[in-house]
């Protein structure tokens, strides 16, 4: 989906373009992309009290670096969120609500993921989108 | 090991199907020693039992002391898994309010567990969680978790 591009938003000509994160077993794989100027950062694999710093590092980093835009978190591939995923997304969403760069998290049909996040409520909290291009084509702004 | 009365008497004399000391033994592989357990269960029950022994345990780490144990057993002919972390610490899981920093560890346990409790026991205290494998769909809550009825956003 085309968005117009604007001028004021920062390159991200640092952001890898790996097309597949690889975990290791247990473990979480983070990818940068870039899907029509705005950064996606994919997560896959699972999300626990071990990996959940290294989610959380990421997206906060993925903010700072977005600065003024949305950021677009894919949980598409996570095969597994607990209490600390959570948690992550929560401070993560607060923080860059308070930037006023919306924190974009598409969860798809992924039921590890959407499971825990209706079950505790944050459905209501967290800003979701079924897809990447949903998520990008929604706009810049919020 | 000491025996003392258990607050909720065990209903169910089965050994257990997994024991394992969790001290040095990732979550990670306590959870796939659950999808293994239930191989001939699929859907939302699979995902939901992972969940509660994940929260169990990553609790145990978190506030608890070694010892740790977990045992998981499909109980009540093949009905129920009930799930069951032992640590030394006496303290008692304490649900809150969630925010920024957590708490929704126990709210979890609390909405997908058919029901859930701790036993005390002379050196160390059992924290456990049944799981309906049959009906999926259901919700027991404990009665000690009513504070954080009143959580809002």
């Amino acid at each position: 989906m085309s968005v117009p591009s604007t001028d004021d938003r920062v390159p991200l000509s640092t952001v890898s373009e790996l097309p597949e994160a690889d975990p290791a077993p247990g473990g979480l794989g983070i990818v940068h992309h870039e899907v029509d100027g705005m950064l996606v950062i994919a997560v896959t694999g699972e999300v626990d009290l071990e990996t959940a710093p290294a989610l959380h590092e990421a997206v906060t980093a993925g903010i700072d670096r977005t600065r003024g835009m949305p950021c677009v978190l894919d949980l598409t591939t996570v095969t597994f969120l607990g209490s600390a995923g959570l948690t992550a997304l929560v401070d993560a969403t607060g923080r860059a609500e308070a930037r006023r760069e919306p924190l974009r998290i598409v969860v798809d049909s992924n039921r590890p993921v959407i499971r825990p996040i209706q079950v505790t409520g944050l459905d209501d909290v967290l800003r979701l989108y079924h897809t990447v291009d949903e998520a990008v084509g929604a706009g810049r702004q919020r | 090991m000491p025996v003392q009365p258990r607050s909720v008497p065990s209903e169910d004399p089965s050994p257990p199907d997994v024991n394992r000391v969790l001290d040095h033994f990732p979550t990670s592989s306590v959870r796939q020693l659950v999808r293994d357990l239930l191989t001939g269960h699929a859907g939302v029950v699979v995902d939901d039992a992972v969940l509660m022994a994940d929260e169990l345990v990553t609790n145990a780490h978190r506030h608890g002391r070694a010892p740790r144990v977990c045992r998981l057993t499909v109980v009540d002919h093949g009905r129920r898994l009930r799930i069951e972390v032992d640590d030394a610490s006496p303290r008692e899981p304490r649900p809150r309010i969630p925010d920024h920093t957590g708490g929704r560890g126990l709210i979890l346990v609390d909405r997908l567990a058919s029901r859930w409790g701790f036993d005390h026991h002379g050196d160390h205290k059992t924290v456990w969680a049944e799981l309906a494998l049959d009906s999926p769909g259901r919700g027991g809550q404990a009665p000690h978790l009513a504070v954080v009825r009143t959580w809002s956003t």
